[in-house]
């Protein structure tokens, strides 16, 4: 007697996107149907990262403005006003240029990040393509600028992921409602060698770090260039600042 | 985050749904302003947000479909009878888009996710925040009304 096979569902196939394990594996490893499938979708989600996303993230930021001053409704006023603020604040640029005193920033009012390094006892401010070793210490100071919470990660040329703030967390961290917060305790880089590309996602709610953490780990398996060429992971609704180091040998 | 991490799941859900590459890329955006405009309601948990946005999607994907009905597309005839091989032939994402048009959208979307999605009643019930038991429901709604269509459409 012939059984009809039962294969996953739409949004069990959807699920598996971008997940290291789901307990769906068993039935990939003997439904090629399912296992084909599956591949298909993860190519064409990476088609619409390295092609869509960048296209139409800047859309969506136009068009929420544009509902805003119309008035169009499915806003609440808070949200409103983030989206609207992001969509002024993050004209999708991907490049910042770094102010007088060294900070990042995205726009004039927003929020700032400035990392500093400590190498021996030389104290110096760390600027885009800056050349760091094994063994400095970096630190961060931001301006919250009114953004709740902060998540810090980077990839570095190893193609390793790591959560800088909180250290090692799996969440966003709230920030103090200040002008200046300098982040408790320092980083000391390791001996990777290469790019490595600092994120801080300044955010409204919390920004969930596995899934930002599996973002950067597919830029990373995308080379060295794409570390340096950098991308834009932020939704509208927050701010990313973005730094790339050169790691050099001492 | 949300729009990199599930936009390319929404994207191609509603190339699916669309098939036209132009109206789907537009409703997957709209599908991500909304989520946006509704942040303090978003569900924290991955799998939670997935069919939230999941939700958002299917239900702007069938209004589409709905709101164009009246165009010319490619679309699969009704059947002139009923026929256990047309249960199966209702996974042809063009005859449920056909039917998607005459059937109120409480038995239709259950009908896209069971049909064309092969969701079980319980992930659709989970989509769509209903029981399990108005899922079954609607789609007992949406099998009657397409029966009653074919037998319509071959009068």
């Amino acid at each position: 007697m012939s059984v009809a096979v039962k294969h996953l569902s739409a949004l069990q196939i959807d699920r598996l996107l971008g997940r290291a394990a789901s307990g769906d594996e068993p039935h990939l490893a003997h439904c090629p149907d399912c296992s084909r499938m599956v591949d298909e979708r993860r190519a064409v989600a990476a088609a619409f990262r390295a092609n869509v996303l960048p296209r139409t993230l800047p859309v969506i930021r136009a068009r929420i403005e544009r509902r805003r001053r119309t008035g169009i409704l499915g806003f609440g006023a808070g949200t409103l006003a983030v989206a609207a603020a992001a969509v002024l604040l993050v004209p999708a640029v991907l490049h910042h240029g770094p102010t007088e005193d060294g900070a990042l920033v995205a726009a004039k009012g927003g929020p700032t990040l400035r990392v500093v390094a400590r190498r021996g006892e030389s104290i110096f401010p760390v600027v885009p393509g800056a050349a760091l070793q094994q063994g400095d210490r970096i630190r961060f100071v931001v301006e919250p600028a009114g953004y709740r919470y902060l998540l810090i990660a980077s990839i570095d040329g190893a193609g390793k992921a790591t959560v800088f703030h909180p250290w090692d967390g799996s969440r966003s961290a709230p920030l103090p409602q200040v002008a200046r917060f300098e982040i408790p305790d320092s980083i000391e880089l390791d001996s990777a060698r290469g790019p490595e590309r600092l994120f801080a996602i300044f955010s409204r709610t919390p920004v969930a770090a596995p899934g930002l953490k599996s973002q950067l780990r597919d830029i990373g398996t995308r080379g060295h260039a794409a570390i340096r060429a950098g991308i834009d992971l932020a939704d509208p609704d927050q701010v990313q600042l973005s730094l790339l180091i050169e790691k050099v040998s001492p | 985050m949300l729009y990199a991490e599930f936009g390319p799941v929404i994207h191609a859900r509603c190339r699916r749904m669309l098939a036209d590459a132009a109206q789907a890329e537009d409703a997957m955006q709209e599908t991500f302003i909304r989520v946006l405009g509704h942040l303090d309601t978003a569900p924290e948990r991955r799998d939670e947000a997935l069919r939230w946005i999941y939700r958002i999607a299917t239900n702007l994907c069938l209004n589409h479909l709905r709101d164009h009905k009246g165009r010319e597309r490619p679309a699969a005839e009704l059947p002139e009878a009923w026929s256990a091989s047309d249960e199966a032939r209702i996974a042809d994402r063009d005859l449920l888009a056909n039917l998607v048009t005459r059937i109120p959208p409480r038995f239709s979307g259950p009908g896209w996710l069971y049909h064309v999605d092969g969701l079980e009643l319980d992930e659709i019930a989970e989509v769509l925040g209903v029981s399990r038991r108005t899922v079954a429901s609607r789609l007992a709604g949406f099998t009657a009304r397409a029966r009653k269509l074919a037998g319509r459409s071959a009068s």
